[in-house]
């Protein structure tokens, strides 16, 4: 069931609202040129991060108020005499392994960066042992190769055969 | 009366499909031609039926009948008419519903051309592309209705279903009006107007080679005719994902607002898992046909690329994975994931029955590890390798991780730029060398000989690089690569329409052509090898050498980033004829002190969701790409801006007209349609005078 009962009047407070919150957003970088800190440094930190909140989208591009806030912190962070890693430790140990784009975790880091490896590896093996059996094992003969079919198949498909060429005479 | 029609008629096609289902297997198993006609004819039925469902959507849209919840969600009154006819596959019902449609399409089609040549493996044809059919139009008519409406009942409570309740009144039009969503911003780009439906047909595409397989599979037919019979559907379906993949790129370039085309999101991922084996099937299926080996392997290619494209809709739909493209999510997560597992389930049960049987034995020895069969099982281990590596990232590691362990995790750029680099740099390699190996046995020496003018052609072209100010050894050695597999691909052309040129005395031109049409297949598949290297070029170029910077700067000051310089030169408000406000800074691009180029990036504000869209000055070299960030709110005289210089971004889009255009060449049918028809019909005269 869908309540559609927002009127133009409650669409448009929205709207406004969203608009501030967008100036907000916009005008806060301009605010941000009081410390030495640069927006490139802060990016630097920020394009290693994934917004907290929204799913798969890096802090540095992320256009919510909310990381604005969370470059503003990195800058302050950078600014404080923090380097790029502790921030970034920061980060993980407030909101967990999945604001980076690799476990930071020892254990979770070398479960995904290992198995895929590991999983290329199991293909190529599979692979050289299908090249190797390929070179001395049994192959097929032309008899063998050609498609198996019951007596009735053939009955059917005889009987197909002889329609189809009355049907062309 | 609109929404009537279209639902009735899309529950006459899921009775069809179903239909046809029960008929084909029933008259295939009996081997009863009346059951197996009639399952034809029902399959055939599909097709004007969703057109008629479709349409009804479609007229629905234009004429802003918003009593339809779908209407409702994704136009409103300012929607221009173009995106209120895109808007068909603008949310989840409506995509589906296309979706279905494309799928009878590509049906009909599979259906029609195969019908005489394929007689013993259509039964089985038409129950597996039915029964996906089917499904997929239950989904529409059961869990995402397009054709609901909203309905006024009892205690003016408005319920939004697709049969009318009791005693319920409709509301009034004016008031659905003035309430109207609109489309999501997002969606109004030409790349994205064009990408869901190259996607979709894509995915649709690759049902039917997978059917013809499963046919063979369940027939017993397990010689070549399947693939025969699929070759072309599997060049159409991946020209179409190609088509998707970088239209998808181009779009999130040009209004994701980030500098960049491919971000590694999961729902990309998604598109590009299906892509890959997909890929690695074109390559392997030409060794079955050459040697009649691999029947094992190829089977079980097939079955993974279509098992991938239902994971990727099913990834895309559910909400499995959130991302940028979770409009999409719903309620069909999980019918989508039972009809995924059966599906793949039933077709490894049954590729497992007919080897156990002995019946798909290879009939050739491989002979030695330089012939082009020894070359393409290992292109075929690379993309499986890359399949299984994007597929960890994606899904694989965030999903176990969750399930056992617990942690949410993502895995990101950072990760897919540690383990894809190696395996594409090999799959470059193998392209450079794969061709020039022959089938069967290949010395070293040969190979070797065959590689010395290509060589010298990467070695030159890398000097020049290094002349051009190039210094870093892996960009470098990534360019080999990249390099070489181009330059055979255009010195096996040569060589090709030289020999044509020297032996019958033809003009180059004339020579190309020929060669082209003597083996459209061999020569398209150079030009895709050559549209590959160019999007490879591309890639390489913006991706390792990309500058950014952003910096807040004065009206009339500028900013420099390498030997280019942005001004900020004003700043204007306006609203346009659909409602949002443009934010808009004018900028001048100078280079080395000479005015290049006025840009105009801008946000736009909707009622949705703000956009940033780029201001972009775009050569072959590259891309001057700039993004308004902030400004300073009421005299406007100081603004932030992001800018990129993105090298050689365009060739990714140019390459991909190449591959297009290659694999044309390479599907383009050799004996013409025209002719078939014209003996099929002097046949037909010939009967009826007779």
């Amino acid at each position: 069931m869908i309540n559609i009962a927002i009127g133009k009047g409650t669409r448009r407070s929205i709207a406004a609202l969203l608009f501030n919150l967008l100036i907000l957003t916009l005008v806060l970088p301009m605010q941000a040129q009081e410390t030495t800190i640069t927006d490139d440094q802060v990016n630097a930190v920020a394009e290693q991060l994934y917004c907290p909140v929204c799913e798969n989208i890096p802090l540095d591009v992320c256009p919510t108020l909310a990381c604005q806030e969370w470059r503003e912190e990195i800058r302050t962070q950078l600014a404080s005499g923090m380097n790029e890693q502790a921030v970034i430790n920061d980060f993980v140990q407030r909101y967990g392994e999945r604001v980076v784009g690799t476990p930071q975790d020892p254990m979770l880091r070398a479960l995904s960066l290992v198995t895929p490896w590991v999983l290329g590896l199991i293909a190529v093996l599979a692979a050289g042992y299908v090249l190797l059996r390929w070179r001395t094992g049994p192959t097929n003969t032309a008899a063998s190769t050609a498609p198996q079919s019951s007596a009735k198949d053939d009955d059917y498909y005889r009987s197909r055969i002889e329609a189809d060429l009355t049907a062309r005479r | 009366m609109l929404a009537e029609v279209g639902f009735i008629a899309l529950f006459l096609a899921f009775v069809a499909a179903i239909y046809a289902v029960v008929a084909a297997v029933y008259g295939g198993r009996k081997h009863n031609d009346n059951w197996v006609h009639s399952a034809r004819n029902a399959a055939l039925l599909t097709l004007p039926l969703l057109l008629l469902s479709s349409g009804s959507l479609l007229i629905a849209l234009i004429n802003q009948q918003y009593q339809i919840s779908y209407v409702w969600s994704v136009t409103n009154p300012n929607t221009p008419v173009f995106y209120r006819i895109t808007a068909l596959w603008g949310s989840q019902e409506g995509s589906i519903l296309f979706w279905s449609l494309l799928m009878s399409l590509f049906s009909v089609g599979a259906l029609v051309l195969n019908w005489r040549p394929q007689r013993r493996l259509m039964p089985w044809v038409i129950a597996y592309t039915m029964a996906t059919l089917a499904f997929f139009i239950g989904l529409s008519l059961f869990l995402e209705n397009p054709f609901e409406r909203y309905w006024i009942v009892g205690n003016n409570e408005v319920v939004q279903t697709a049969l009318i309740p009791a005693n319920a009144v409709a509301p009034a039009a004016t008031r659905l009006a003035q309430t109207a969503n609109g489309l999501n911003p997002l969606l109004r780009h030409f790349g994205m107007i064009i990408h869901p439906p190259m996607l979709y047909l894509g995915f649709v595409g690759f049902v039917i080679p997978f059917a013809f397989a499963m046919a063979a599979l369940a027939s017993g037919d397990l010689s070549t005719n399947w693939i025969k019979a699929t070759r072309r559907w599997a060049l159409v379906a991946w020209l179409f994902l190609s088509l998707g993949l970088i239209l998808g790129g181009r779009w999130a370039y040009d209004v994701l607002g980030w500098g960049g085309y491919w971000g590694w999101d999961p729902v990309e991922n998604a598109a590009f898992l299906p892509w890959l084996i997909g890929t690695a099937f074109l390559h392997s299926v030409m060794i079955q046909e050459k040697r009649g080996m691999l029947k094992l392997w190829n089977m079980f290619l097939v079955i993974g690329t279509f098992s991938a494209v239902i994971f990727g809709t099913f990834a895309t739909r559910s909400g499995l994975i959130e991302s940028v493209h979770s409009f999409a999510r719903s309620q069909i997560g999980f019918p989508m994931f039972a009809f995924w597992g059966i599906i793949t389930l039933i077709s490894v049960a049954m590729l497992l029955w007919r080897r156990n049987r002995g019946e798909l034995q290879d009939d050739h020895q491989f002979a030695n590890l330089l012939s082009r069969e020894s070359l393409f099982v290992v292109n075929n281990v690379i993309f499986i390798a890359l399949f299984l590596a994007i597929f960890w990232g994606s899904f694989g590691a965030p999903i176990i991780s969750e399930l056992f362990l617990d942690v949410n995790i993502t895995l990101g750029t950072d990760y897919f730029m540690r383990v894809t680099p190696p395996l594409f740099a090999a799959l470059y390699l193998l392209m450079g060398i794969a061709p020039l190996s022959a089938w069967g046995t290949t010395s070293l020496r040969r190979l070797g000989r065959s590689l010395i003018v290509p060589l010298v052609l990467t070695l030159l072209s890398l000097i020049v690089f290094v002349v051009g100010g190039m210094s870093d050894p892996g960009a470098m050695f990534a360019y080999g690569l990249v390099n070489l597999a181009g330059f055979v691909a255009l010195h096996e052309i040569w060589r090709g329409a030289s020999a044509r040129v020297r032996t019958l005395n033809e003009s180059w031109p004339r020579a190309v052509v020929a060669l082209f049409g003597r083996n459209r297949r061999r020569y398209g598949g150079y030009i895709v090898h050559l549209g590959i290297t160019i999007i490879g070029i591309g890639v390489i170029g913006s991706t390792l050498f990309q500058q950014e910077t952003q910096r807040t700067i004065g009206l009339g000051e500028t900013l420099t980033i390498d030997n280019y310089q942005l001004r900020y030169d004003d700043f204007t408000e306006a609203v346009a004829t659909d409602g949002r406000l443009m934010q808009i800074a004018d900028v001048s691009v100078l280079r080395n002190g000479q005015q290049v180029a006025q840009l105009r990036p801008r946000i736009d504000v909707y009622p949705q969701q703000p956009m940033t869209i780029a201001g972009a000055h775009s050569t072959l070299e590259n891309d001057f790409y700039v993004l308004l960030v902030g400004w300073e709110e009421v005299s406007h005289s100081t603004a932030t801006f992001k800018v990129f210089i993105n090298p050689l971004v365009n060739l990714v889009w140019w390459g991909g007209l190449v591959l297009i255009l290659g694999t044309f060449i390479a599907a383009w049918p050799t004996e013409p349609a025209v002719l078939r028809v014209e003996e099929r019909m002097k046949n037909r005269r010939m009967r009826a005078s007779a």
